[in-house]
């Protein structure tokens, strides 16, 4: 075989060195360099060279490298998420104080206007809320006459079907109901576990 | 490494003894490559202890499902981009720039009459000329061949490391390993 033009390439080798030739091809070409020095020549140089740089004397490391390391450590610097830094909280009122200071200089407006106008901004808040607070109550107490009714509603059901069904089938569905409400419950404990730890790692 | 996870939890739950034992851990491989990119002993270790440092403040966005050397190399890869980015080495040739050619990369023919370094040298002083040979590589290069023949890493874990694939990362070793044979063989 002439190796100019026909023998393995370079990467071929490469590929040879890193296990990458397998089957017929390996042995194809185990079988070419066994008969050509030039090719087994190059293999070996280049399995030289890797040999040589696996073998490179480890880069010599002080004994107090780690601890070094360690002393520029403070364990605040772990990174937290934005929402559990409490200076993000801090800049971000900054930032709004500045802002709301920057817009009364610029609108030329005097301080007693706007502590006027911020108190009946908040009294118009707090009267709002009252109203919104006052209107819920009222749905509340609405809601809660129609559960009411609802629940007499079913109930009256209940005692109709247990009318037509023994004491013996309405303890049975009463121990089935709670079975499955108990292995729900247990799922979802674990389910939410599962969630928790996975957000912890 | 299993482990290296359980040390990261104990880590962000604020143990620095865990955090130590990562340190422990990794500063020969990270030290290893750091030295062999800039070669100079002091310089190195300053790196090598950002490079730990910007772990240990980035902790939190490590994902357990990755393998955590490959994410620490990422991190010491990153910062050797900026460190030339700052000494205003040409950056272009450090993730880019390459004619990488066909993705197995180009054929090279073997001559049959080329110099034999293995008849050059012995191997201990094969291992100070190659010392030298790595130096001279353009930085790209290096950082790929000390990774896969110092620090042992897998093509797959390169790839991911650089973000770039399998083949490319595969014809850039090939590629330094050709040149440091060139480089070699003109050493006299």
């Amino acid at each position: 075989m002439n190796c100019l033009n026909e023998g393995p390439t370079a990467e071929r080798i490469y590929a040879y060195l890193d296990g990458e030739i397998e089957g017929r091809d390996l042995r194809t070409f185990e079988g070419h360099l066994a008969s050509c020095p030039s090719c087994r020549r190059a293999v070996e140089e280049r399995r030289l060279i890797a040999a040589a740089a696996e073998s490179l004397s480890p880069f010599q490391i002080p004994d107090e490298f780690a601890a070094s390391v360690m002393a520029r450590i403070s364990p605040k610097a772990v990174r937290k998420p934005l929402l559990r830094r409490p200076r993000a909280w801090a800049a971000g009122a900054a930032g709004l104080a500045l802002a709301g200071a920057a817009w009364v200089l610029i609108g030329g407006r005097s301080f007693s206007d706007v502590v006027l106008d911020a108190s009946r901004f908040l009294w118009g808040s707090i009267r709002g809320l009252a109203t919104l607070a006052a209107k819920s109550y009222g749905y509340a107490a609405l809601a809660v006459k129609v559960l009411g009714k609802l629940a007499g509603q079913v109930l009256e059901g209940f005692k109709v079907l247990s009318s037509f069904i023994g004491p013996e089938v309405q303890i049975a569905c009463l121990c089935v109901a709670l079975v499955l409400a108990a292995a729900g419950f247990t799922l979802w404990r674990r389910k939410s576990g599962m969630e928790r730890n996975h957000e912890e790692s | 490494m299993n482990d290296d996870q359980d040390l990261v939890r104990r880590a962000l739950r604020g143990d620095q003894g865990a955090f130590e034992m990562i340190v422990r851990r990794y500063q020969q491989p990270v030290l290893n490559y750091v030295g062999r990119m800039v070669r100079e002993r002091e310089l190195a270790l300053d790196i090598s202890q950002d490079v730990f440092l910007k772990v240990y403040s980035g902790l939190r966005s490590y994902r357990p499902q990755y393998k955590f050397s490959t994410w620490l190399f990422k991190i010491a890869s990153n910062y050797m981009i900026d460190y030339w980015r700052k000494k205003k080495i040409a950056t272009r040739s450090l993730d880019r720039g390459f004619d990488d050619g066909e993705e197995d990369g180009p054929p090279i023919q073997v001559a049959a009459d080329e110099p034999s370094v293995g008849r050059q040298y012995e191997m201990r002083e094969l291992r100070g000329k190659l010392e030298a040979a790595i130096a001279e590589l353009p930085p790209a290069l290096r950082e790929l061949f000390v990774w896969r023949h110092v620090n042992g890493l897998s093509y797959d874990e390169m790839a991911e490391i650089k973000g770039i694939p399998v083949g490319t990362v595969k014809n850039r070793v090939f590629l330094a390993k050709e040149m440091l044979k060139t480089i070699l063989e003109g050493k006299p």
